[in-house]
């Protein structure tokens, strides 16, 4: 199958009788860089929201010059990490650490309704954007705050990236199971592929302002949330926490599940979980009933269990001298819950999620029509629809300062050459 | 203060620990969570686990507190008329049955809405609702796999890995997520609709950057361990004692300037090659021994707090002990102590937000099987002592 972008691809045609955006009319202002408080920013901004992303003139957000980028090229508006997370928004540049670029910043959060914002904890105050100031200047006003560790406690100011809140959260440590375990075991704990941290804590601080907005609907009031990415990680780790708790210390050496898990076939992986008899039965099925798992050892979840590693050996050898799509097919015949590894290729390509919409067409200004993740909720009623792309840097400057705030062009020309905007 | 989703009732039917994560995030903001369960299938977390090598039956489950428990049998059509009546008095029904098993115990999203018009209908699978793969099975090692997370996540030279519960909670997360815009849109309009949350897409919605770089005609991405694409020294270093870790990054000329500082200047430190962003990268490996070296003769937190006195990103790789006992933790008292009449106490881990007005941290216990069951009949269908206990004689109550 060819690449997807496609210039020549026609927009989706507005029709009339689309179903209304769930938060048209929504004000965002989003300060916020790679990729927290912008996918929190996404999400309003697919259901409806008005986003105004604010970035440093001249660089802009850090995003923009993280990989991976689009089609080999590395320019401003080339990382596909920043497209993907700032499709929908508008984009203005401004230094809030100058005076003029604060009284700017507080003009437009005067008039919103959300602000998401990533500040270090101990610059929040200088910028007027600590949860006192923000309070006196708009009670109606939604304000997020997301840093690695919260905006109180010993570590507050701690520096973190994704490695750091990862492994402050629980889960690190208990990575990897299973196989890639068995083959290294001395190698160092391990990340999960990706940002996954980041973009965890941006679902977490929408889902926050979605419950402010809640309240805020019955009395009007807005509230300042304070989001730690670090809690994030706590709280999805809750089972190894909680385990704990029980008296058990989990380890990534005793967790990994007693049989079954990754398997390697001829020409790829699979994941394979088999947690009920019935299922269990379906894999001595799948595997054509080979005389080994009629062994006592075999008969009952409990001894299963203590000879996992008897039956690991067995499983992947079977598992080794068949395709992926061979092992798929026999699951899915009898019953056994499997899946195959994909890779992002095969994600984009998969016939499901094109059936299902889960991509949509989203213009890119230079390089067409790109297929972009929607996100893994879908509304009936209020669907989320990302129709333009991310914003060049600055690119609704003039919009926003000129149209909507009424600065004058020459006011506007002033605070460009003095790196205000 | 109230809490945001005071007054919001939630009919859960979801099982083992995606759907229970996002219905336990509403409850922990003050939403009525009334668990449906039977006796016929208990749910994962009341019965042992032996796969996961867990052989006894906890008293507490985190994914399930502040949850009232009901039994219920939905086998029994008294049982379904029963789950009916439940549905046309709450806010959002919740499931995570096989897409089309609430449409075959006429629970689905068209029986509900006639019900009940405002019903918001949370549902929770492998796959999602449509599309040609939705009845396929899945636990989060799986989805985590079918949605490209798994595939990024291993060491270069390695295998993928499963991701366990975190994947699982992820879902739930995004599920909740997904739950509370369309209570917000309830409230403002009356108006109800099926969410459906897709396990394989939340993880595939964690890579969306790679999914954007493979479209637009790139790459498809591959695993890289704890490395970064362009931050270098990063990973995660040994440290003394047994099995102890640090994770350091680096993303700019000042903060490897603040790195060699806090190992004390040492001499293949000053090496030109690495002065710069490129340099560190290209040079990577052989930096990542040098630090070894250093590391390996520290504690964790000693290194941690030597970095971070020069501004440098680093913290220890934190085991289930370490994290019951950090000061940081215990300041935004994020593991509070709670208490049971019976099963005494224990910790349980808040939410990770903190609002300012409308307390939507709460935690508390997780319910024993069908403990609110007379409660929730009586007050909310009104149904009488004796009539109850007929329907749990007749297995309908289960």
């Amino acid at each position: 199958m060819s690449p997807v972008a496609d210039a020549t691809r026609p927009a989706p045609a507005a029709r009339d009788d689309a179903p209304r955006a769930m938060l048209a009319g929504l004000r965002v202002v989003e300060v916020a860089g790679l990729v927290a408080g912008p996918y929190c920013g996404r999400i309003l901004a697919a259901l409806g929201a008005d986003v105004v992303k604010v970035e440093p003139p001249g660089l802009g957000d850090p995003a923009r010059r993280r990989e991976p980028f689009l089609g080999g090229r590395t320019g401003p508006e080339d990382s596909a990490l920043f497209f993907s997370l700032n499709c929908n928004k508008r984009g203005v540049t401004l230094d809030v650490g100058q005076p003029a670029g604060r009284a700017l910043l507080g003009r437009l959060l005067e008039r919103a309704d959300v602000l998401i914002e990533d500040l270090a904890p101990d610059r929040k105050a200088e910028v007027g954007i600590d949860a006192a100031s923000l309070g006196r200047l708009n009670r109606a006003l939604v304000a997020v705050s997301i840093t690695p560790f919260g905006v109180t406690g010993p570590w507050r100011n701690y520096r973190a990236y994704e490695l750091q809140v990862f492994h402050a959260g629980g889960e690190g440590y208990l990575l990897p199971n299973g196989l890639a375990l068995e083959l290294f075991p001395e190698r160092p704990p391990l990340k999960i592929g990706g940002l996954p941290a980041q973009y965890q804590a941006g679902l977490s601080a929408a889902a926050a302002v979605a419950a402010a907005l809640i309240a805020r609907a019955g009395d009007g009031l807005g509230q300042s949330i304070d989001l730690a990415q670090r809690d994030v990680q706590l709280v999805l780790s809750c089972m190894a926490l909680q385990r704990y708790t029980d008296g058990v210390l989990e380890h990534r050496t005793t967790r990994s599940f007693r049989y079954g898990g990754v398997l390697p076939c001829a020409d790829g992986y699979v994941a394979l979980l088999t947690l009920e008899q019935r299922q269990w039965e379906g894999l001595v099925a799948m595997m054509d009933n080979p005389e080994w798992t009629r062994d006592e050892r075999f008969r009952d979840p409990i001894r299963r269990a203590e000879h996992g590693a008897e039956i690991n050996r067995k499983l992947r050898a079977w598992s080794r001298t068949h395709t992926v799509a061979e092992v798929l097919a026999r699951a899915r015949r009898h019953g056994v819950p499997v899946g195959q590894f994909h890779s992002p290729a095969d994600v984009c390509e998969s016939r499901h999620e094109r059936e299902r919409g889960f991509f949509q067409e989203v213009p890119h200004h230079e390089l067409g029509f790109i297929r972009t993740p929607t996100f893994p909720f879908r509304f009936s009623a209020t669907p989320a629809m990302l129709r333009k792309g991310a914003p060049r840097l600055g690119e609704h400057n003039r919009a926003v300062y000129q149209d909507e705030l009424g600065l004058s062009a020459e006011e506007l020309a002033k605070l460009v050459s003095a790196g205000v905007i | 203060m109230k809490p945001p989703l005071d007054g919001v009732r939630v009919l859960d039917f979801t099982l083992h620990n995606a759907g229970p994560f996002a219905t336990m995030l509403l409850a922990c903001m003050g939403a009525e969570v009334i668990k449906v369960e039977s006796a016929m299938r208990l749910d994962i977390h009341r019965r042992p686990h032996p796969v996961y090598g867990r052989l006894d039956v906890p008293n507490f489950e985190q994914v399930q507190m502040r949850k009232r428990s009901v039994r219920l049998n939905l086998k029994d059509p008294r049982g379904i008329e029963l789950a009916r009546a439940l549905a046309k008095v709450s806010d959002l029904v919740a499931e995570s049955f096989r897409p089309g098993v609430m449409d075959r115990l006429g629970l689905g999203y068209a029986d509900l809405s006639k019900l009940n018009r405002r019903i918001i209908l949370l549902s929770v699978s492998a796959a999602g609702q449509t599309g040609p793969e939705r009845e396929n099975p899945g636990y989060a090692p799986i989805f985590g796999a079918t949605g490209g997370l798994g595939y990024l996540t291993g060491y270069e030279d390695g295998p993928p890995v499963e991701i366990r519960h975190i994947m699982d909670h992820s879902v739930g997360l995004s599920a909740a997520c997904g739950a509370l815009f369309a209570l917000y849109h309830q409230r403002r309009t009356g108006e109800g609709q099926h969410v459906d949350v897709s396990g394989q897409e939340v993880a595939s919605s964690l890579i969306g950057e790679y999914l954007v770089e493979y479209a637009a005609g790139g790459r498809s991405a591959a695993r890289m361990g704890n490395a970064d694409h362009i931050m270098a020294p990063h990973g995660v270093y040994p440290c003394a004692g047994k099995d102890r870790w640090v994770a350091i990054a680096v993303g700019s000329d000042a903060e490897w300037l603040g790195l060699r500082a806090a190992a004390g200047d040492p001499g293949w430190a000053s090496d030109g090659r690495f002065d710069d962003a490129v340099g560190r990268w290209t040079h990577r490996d052989e930096i990542d021994r040098r630090l070894a070296e250093w590391t390996s003769r520290h504690a964790a937190e000693e290194i941690t707090r030597r970095c971070q006195a020069h501004g440098v990103a680093a913290i220890p790789s934190m085991s289930p002990a370490d994290i019951h006992a950090d000061p940081q933790t215990e300041a935004r008292d994020m593991l509070p102590t709670i208490e049971h009449p019976r099963h005494g106490r224990r910790r349980a881990v808040r939410p990770p937000w903190k609002f300012s007005r409308t307390p939507a941290d709460a935690v508390g216990w997780s319910p024993d099987l069908g403990e609110h069951t007379a409660e929730v009949f009586g007050e909310l269908l009104g149904l009488s002592a004796a009539e109850i206990e007929s329907l749990v004689e007749a297995r309908v109550i289960y």
